[in-house]
């Protein structure tokens, strides 16, 4: 018993000796500033208030679950679909440059079609607009696959999104929705990410909801999820109806709360209980 | 050809059945998440003034003394009382046994989001008791507290299907969590 502590502990202080200057201020371990005007006086990504096994699962790139969405969306992006005859890479070519800063800026005002877009979104508006192919469904393996691989190629980079300008409106809405009391037990989104944040409920320890790891391999569902996904989770443990993957609602939210991370880094697929 | 046509037919028939089974079955699961076979009539209480708090509900919702052992039993019950999820209670987190991980899952793991619930009935009179449980916005002065109202129904923002018209403790649970409060001195 002892042993394997110690071998976990080793393999755990030896990632984090490997990527240890990056790990320093990036709100893993080490509280990031926010913004001024924030309601909090400090980021965490979930990841600190993870297990110290699910830890090591997320900083093991090969251990890493999720990563094996990631293969199945290096796969899909040069796979050609629809009547176009496109895959991504006709259009894109090399992901690791043409996608690089995504994960840290969607979601995003997208002035062509005036809405908020977040990357589930854009692929799909891909899909249909140039690929001439058909929309895919938001938490399929496709979908999940091609949105970690998008975002891995921004890994490690600052969360950056936008909230001014046309971005505004949706940020508000996002706020708004934030901080109503929801469902038969009558409980916000704040009551326990932003008051309570790293206090245990029972078995659990409440984060702050950060965005930054999503899609994220979750233990609990064995496989990766969208942050909807998880948005519809946290409303229905309030005994609310949850909203629809893709809707205005979870759109604005998912825009607001990733901007409350601003400043954490892209951890996408993180791992988390 | 015509026995292919009988085949096909039972096969359907089967799998009509199975299928309608298998969301009948579906359907119950889903509506115990808020009934857990409540009759949820919602009990009229009068407010009266409190000793320590401005109000407090002095009569029993069902006329009846609760059931503290019972009370216990929705105290921990994740979909019911759940107070540990929130409270700590040194007396049930001594149930759990520390040779059985079941029992400590059961009693044991006490959240930290409210005050301890250690002498809370050295704090606060049976009325306030009984008032914090049902709707603890009219018992705090504080709007803005996380601890649902456990016997309310209405009031609140898109309520999910399952749960519309039903409360979390109904008026003879509210008395047996009551009972059982009333025993942490």
């Amino acid at each position: 018993m002892k042993f394997t502590k110690l071998i976990t502990g080793a393999a755990f202080t030896a990632v984090m000796a490997i990527s240890g200057s990056a790990i320093a201020a990036d709100g893993k371990t080490e509280a990031v500033t926010p913004a001024k005007g924030s309601p909090l006086t400090e980021l965490y990504s979930g990841y600190k208030f993870a297990k110290p096994g699910t830890k090591v699962m997320q900083d093991d790139e090969f251990g890493n679950p999720g990563m094996a969405w990631n293969d199945i969306g290096a796969d899909l992006w040069n796979k050609v679909d629809g009547k176009a005859g496109k895959s991504c890479a006709t259009c894109h070519k090399d992901a690791a440059t043409s996608m690089k800063g995504v994960g840290a800026r969607y979601p995003i005002y997208f002035a062509p079609m005036k809405k908020i877009m977040n990357v589930e979104d854009r692929v799909n508006t891909c899909r249909t607009k140039y690929m001439k192919a058909g929309k895919w469904k938001y938490d399929s393996n496709q979908m999940l696959g091609t949105v970690i691989y998008v975002k891995q190629q921004s890994l490690g980079m600052k969360i950056a999104v936008k909230t001014d300008g046309a971005a505004k409106a949706a940020y508000e809405a996002g706020k708004k929705f934030y901080y109503e009391r929801r469902g038969q037990l009558d409980m916000s989104c704040a009551h326990c990410h932003e008051k309570y944040y790293g206090t245990k409920i029972r078995m659990n320890t409440l984060s702050q909801g950060q965005t930054n790891g999503f899609p994220v391999y979750r233990l609990k569902w064995q496989k990766p999820g969208s942050a909807h996904r998880r948005f519809k989770g946290c409303n229905k443990q309030v005994r609310a109806t949850p909203f629809k993957s893709g809707s205005d609602e979870y759109m604005n939210l998912e825009l607001y709360l990733a901007a409350r991370g601003n400043g954490l880094v892209v951890e996408t697929p993180a791992v988390r209980n | 050809m015509k026995l292919l046509g009988k085949t096909l037919k039972a096969g359907l028939v089967i799998t009509l059945a199975v299928t309608l089974g298998a969301t009948a079955s579906f359907a119950q699961k889903k509506k115990a998440k808020c009934k857990d076979g409540e009759t949820d009539q919602i009990a009229k209480y009068k407010l009266s003034k409190g000793e320590n708090l401005d109000q407090a509900i002095n009569a029993s919702l069902t006329g009846k003394a609760g059931d503290p052992k019972k009370g216990l039993k929705w105290m921990t019950h994740r979909r019911l009382g759940n107070c540990i999820a929130c409270h700590a209670v040194s007396k049930i987190a001594a149930l759990g046994k520390p040779e059985d991980l079941s029992s400590q899952k059961k009693y044991s793991f006490h959240g930290a989001v409210g005050p301890t619930l250690d002498g809370v009935a050295d704090r606060y009179s049976e009325g306030e008791l009984r008032l914090i449980v049902v709707d603890i916005k009219k018992a705090l002065p504080d709007a803005n507290s996380i601890m649902p109202s456990f016997h309310r129904a209405d009031g609140f923002t898109r309520v999910h299907k399952d749960c519309v018209g039903h409360v979390v403790l109904s008026a003879e649970r509210v008395e047996d969590v009551v009972a059982y409060l009333k025993t942490l001195k």
